[in-house]
């Protein structure tokens, strides 16, 4: 097949610890019962991109394309969206799914506007932002890499410090504000490192499909364990083992886009998971 | 006898085609390199207004109209477009446009045999430019003929400004050394151009910058980079530089000695005002870069007036 | 001067966007050392007086003091056990993560559960007698069996106060008798117990005093003058 060559790797590595840590997060998010807040807010950070590239351009940094900026728009629209999420569902009577479904509507709509306008404008750099949307994980840079890396670290601590508070969080809320532990403070924390995943995974993978890595591997993994310790173990594998085969399968397949061989193989994964286990206790 | 002389006043308004209430012609065109044709063949006269939809920098098989876009497609009296689906998200408009006015696209005089596949960046190749040039004149021609005499005699003097080019662009490629000839770009834009010139042509993404790159495509090209010695590829202003950043990392990692050699303008021209935001300033700028980069002998191009004798040479069909 | 365990004053609270009141003037203290059951009607309030005490509801007027201070200041002597009903069963935890849960505010934030913890939470599990179960998940257990890993949850913390909200609802005689029999050695051993009641008949026999609300005090004391028929007329009329 492929021999791994430099570029192959990076796409390797970056692959499988990102879908590792999407397995990782992905699986406090479905706990959490918090899906539809990571759809709303992987969706609403397009906004925030082209913020940032406007931001970028007005600044005179790369004609617009100044990654940092982009990103760091990102992850602000995206906070502000599961905060407003947060804020209509403990403040109004709104059912979850409207409150989500009217966030994500007008936070992505208003990043489709902010790109057609962008798409008008002279000697931007903006070519190729709607990248954002489906990723674009052959050309990942060793930037990128150590990106995730850092990313990887500070997920991995967060969770061993707060694994009991997540856990706690998840299951019982209610209780968990009876021991004293500050709920919110915990639950920002899981949106944290939501939000970090997403960013990061937004470029490699793109916004519509991080959502899929970040639920198919936490559920699947649930259908073969009942102990949380081994769901989270096991999630993150699958999370990383999806992302790893779907990027070689990219590199060996002409014409094969990266990100749908990833949710394929996650998908590939999940059925047969579902069929043989639909009994489990 | 007066009443002859309106009755044929009348008729001959009404076989004029309908146009702007001041006389004048508003024509639009979808990429700068289109507008440019038009510009030269209608310039030295107000009577013309020209206007491109796609400025510098922006990537025409992505465009999406807005709806400024559609009002003044619906005010222009002729509109101009490249085809050969370059304006992958303007098909649909462009042929509802053309029910009620002349929408032309400037390549449709390019038998299948002189097209690369599907390929649309044709005017890569000054040559098939010129047959497109043919294409604007004898439509304006057809359209105006009150000022078609200065149709005529602007686009001979383009004509022959772009036989110049096409010769000089032969030459400098030809002075690159044969073993470096190889033109390594974000998309497969060049397509036209390795064919005409006779340089090996590689694109990153394919031939619409909506196909992802492929890993293989990029593991592909570093291997020949390394194997080929090649000193250098080239990013495009339309286009993120993302996979030929990856590119370079990955040939360097196998030991290549090989640069950035320059941002190439492929599906867009430079700024208005610009040299590069004319068709010849902006295939001069490329060249010379190719050329440098590639170590070749960069020579300047330079085009005298020609004579009358040269122009009347020019022929227009 | 001896320290009440559980000290409501004034407490009065509506929930948002309804002008009703749930609770009105709520002035009540539970006798230290003593089992002590909440009893009136669907929609007394009487979860709400719990939620409101724990903090998890806000309330407009008054306050609840345990042991003479604020919650926050001694929440490590308070042990509260929610309703059974809010519960994820589906959820990967088994019964001894569940009863480990009860010491993680002993614990501390971001510190790692021992060992020693999970000896804690396992000996509270055999008080219960769901010491067998440990590995079992939530879900593969029957009502009685939940009701009583979640008791060790709130046994773990060695609290001095108990506040349980229905823990008799919906379980088997055995597990019934099991919980009075708790009931009794917490008491044997000084602490204080309240409980939200489901069943009016059974009171008597098992608490020593009883507080009647419909979202008022109706009245308190001893089960015997409590449950007279008046009181309990009141109570559980219509208007209430």
């Amino acid at each position: 097949m492929v021999s791994i060559g430099y570029n192959s790797l990076l796409v390797l590595c970056g692959a499988l610890v990102l879908g590792a840590l999407c397995g990782l997060v992905g699986s406090f998010i479905y706990l959490r019962k918090n899906t539809l807040i990571s759809d709303a807010t992987s969706h609403a950070t397009l906004p925030g991109i082209g913020i940032g590239f406007l931001v970028a351009f007005a600044l005179g940094w790369e004609q617009g394309r100044h990654l940092p900026t982009l990103l760091a728009g990102a992850a602000l629209t995206g906070a502000l969206a599961a905060f407003t999420i947060g804020w209509m569902q403990r403040n109004t009577r709104l059912n979850n799914d409207v409150a989500v479904g009217a966030v994500l509507s007008v936070f992505y709509g208003a990043g489709i506007v902010l790109l057609s306008i962008i798409q008008r404008l002279e000697n931007a750099s903006q070519a190729a932002l709607d990248s954002f949307l489906l990723g674009q994980i052959a050309g990942i840079s060793i930037g990128d890499i150590y990106l995730i890396l850092i990313l990887c670290a500070v997920t991995i601590i967060c969770t061993l410090l707060l694994l009991k508070e997540l856990t706690l969080l998840c299951f019982d809320e209610e209780f968990a504000h009876t021991t004293g532990m500050s709920v919110s403070k915990v639950d920002i924390a899981l949106i944290c490192l939501m939000l970090g995943v997403v960013c990061v995974g937004l470029r490699m993978v793109g916004l519509i499909l991080i959502l899929a890595l970040l639920i198919i591997p936490p559920v699947t993994a649930r259908l073969w364990t009942d102990k949380l310790s081994n769901m989270l173990w096991l999630s993150s594998a699958i999370g990383g083992l999806c992302a790893l085969t779907g990027a070689y399968l990219s590199a060996s397949i002409e014409h094969l886009p990266a990100g749908a061989a990833i949710v394929l193989c996650a998908a590939a994964l999940f059925f047969p998971s579902a069929l043989f286990r639909r009994h489990a206790a | 006898m007066r009443f002859f002389g309106l009755i044929i006043g009348i008729l001959m308004i009404l076989a004029q085609p309908v146009q702007a209430s001041d006389g004048s012609l508003y024509i639009v065109a979808t990429t700068g390199q289109v507008a440019d044709i038009v510009k030269n063949v209608a310039k030295d006269t107000d009577h013309v207004r020209i206007e491109a939809l796609m400025g510098t920098g922006v990537d025409p098989h992505l465009y999406r109209p807005t709806r400024s876009d559609i009002a003044k497609l619906s005010k222009a009296d002729m509109v101009f477009y490249n085809g050969l689906h370059l304006e992958g998200q303007m098909v649909e408009l462009l042929e509802k446009m053309g029910e009620r006015k002349p929408v032309i696209p400037v390549t449709e005089r390019l038998s299948e045999a002189e097209l690369l596949g599907h390929d649309p960046h044709v005017w890569m190749d000054v040559k098939k430019w010129l047959m497109a040039s043919d294409v604007v004149t004898l439509a304006l021609e057809d359209f105006d003929p009150a000022y078609g005499s200065l149709y005529h005699k602007n686009a001979q003097f383009y004509k022959a400004e772009l036989v110049a080019l096409d010769d000089y662009v032969r030459t400098q490629i030809a002075s690159i050394p044969a073993d470096k000839r190889l033109l390594i770009t974000a998309h497969d834009a060049f397509g036209y151009f390795g064919d005409a010139y006779g340089i090996e042509v590689v694109g990153l993404q394919g031939l619409s910058t909506e196909s992802e790159a492929g890993l293989k495509v990029i593991e592909d090209t570093a291997n020949l980079i390394a194997s080929r010695k090649i000193p250098a590829v080239f990013s495009e202003t339309s286009v993120s530089a993302r996979n030929i950043n990856a590119l370079l990392a990955g040939a360097k990692a196998r030991g290549a000695e090989v640069a950035l050699g320059g941002t190439l303008y492929s599906d867009s021209m430079g700024s208005e005002n610009t040299k590069e935001g004319a068709y010849v300033g902006m295939m001069v700028h490329n060249v010379t870069n190719i050329v440098n980069a590639l170590g070749g002998e960069v020579v300047a191009f330079i085009f005298p007036p020609p004579t009358p004798e040269q122009l009347a040479a020019v022929i227009v069909k | 001067m001896s320290i009440l365990p559980f000290h409501v004053q004034n407490l009065s609270l509506h929930y948002g966007g309804q002008s009703a009141e749930a609770l009105s003037d709520i002035n009540w203290s539970a006798p230290a050392g003593q089992l002590s059951a909440i009893i009136g009607p669907n929609g007394a309030g009487k979860s709400t007086l719990f939620k409101a005490a724990m903090g998890l509801l806000n309330a407009q007027k008054g306050q609840v003091q345990f042991f003479g201070e604020n919650l926050d200041d001694v929440r490590g002597q308070v042990s509260y056990m929610p309703q059974r009903t809010a519960v994820d069963w589906d959820f990967p935890v088994n019964a001894l993560d569940v009863a480990t849960m009860g010491l993680y505010a002993q614990i501390g934030w971001l510190k790692r559960i021992k060992r020693t913890h999970k000896e804690q939470a396992m000996a509270a599990l055999e008080r219960v007698k769901m010491a067998d179960h440990a590995h079992k998940q939530i879900g593969a257990l029957s009502g009685g069996q939940q009701q009583r890993v979640f008791l060790a949850r709130a046994l773990a913390q060695n609290a001095d106060l108990y506040l349980m909200d229905e823990p008799f609802a919906g379980i088997d005689a055995k597990t019934q008798d099991l919980i009075i029999d708790i009931f009794h050695a917490l008491k044997a051993a000084g602490k204080t117990v309240i409980v939200v009641h489901h069943d009016l008949h059974s009171a008597e026999g098992i608490f020593d005093e009883v507080l009647l609300l419909n979202k008022r005090v109706i009245a308190h004391g001893a089960a015997s003058e409590v449950l007279s028929e008046t009181h309990l007329k009141t109570a559980y009329s219509a208007h209430g």
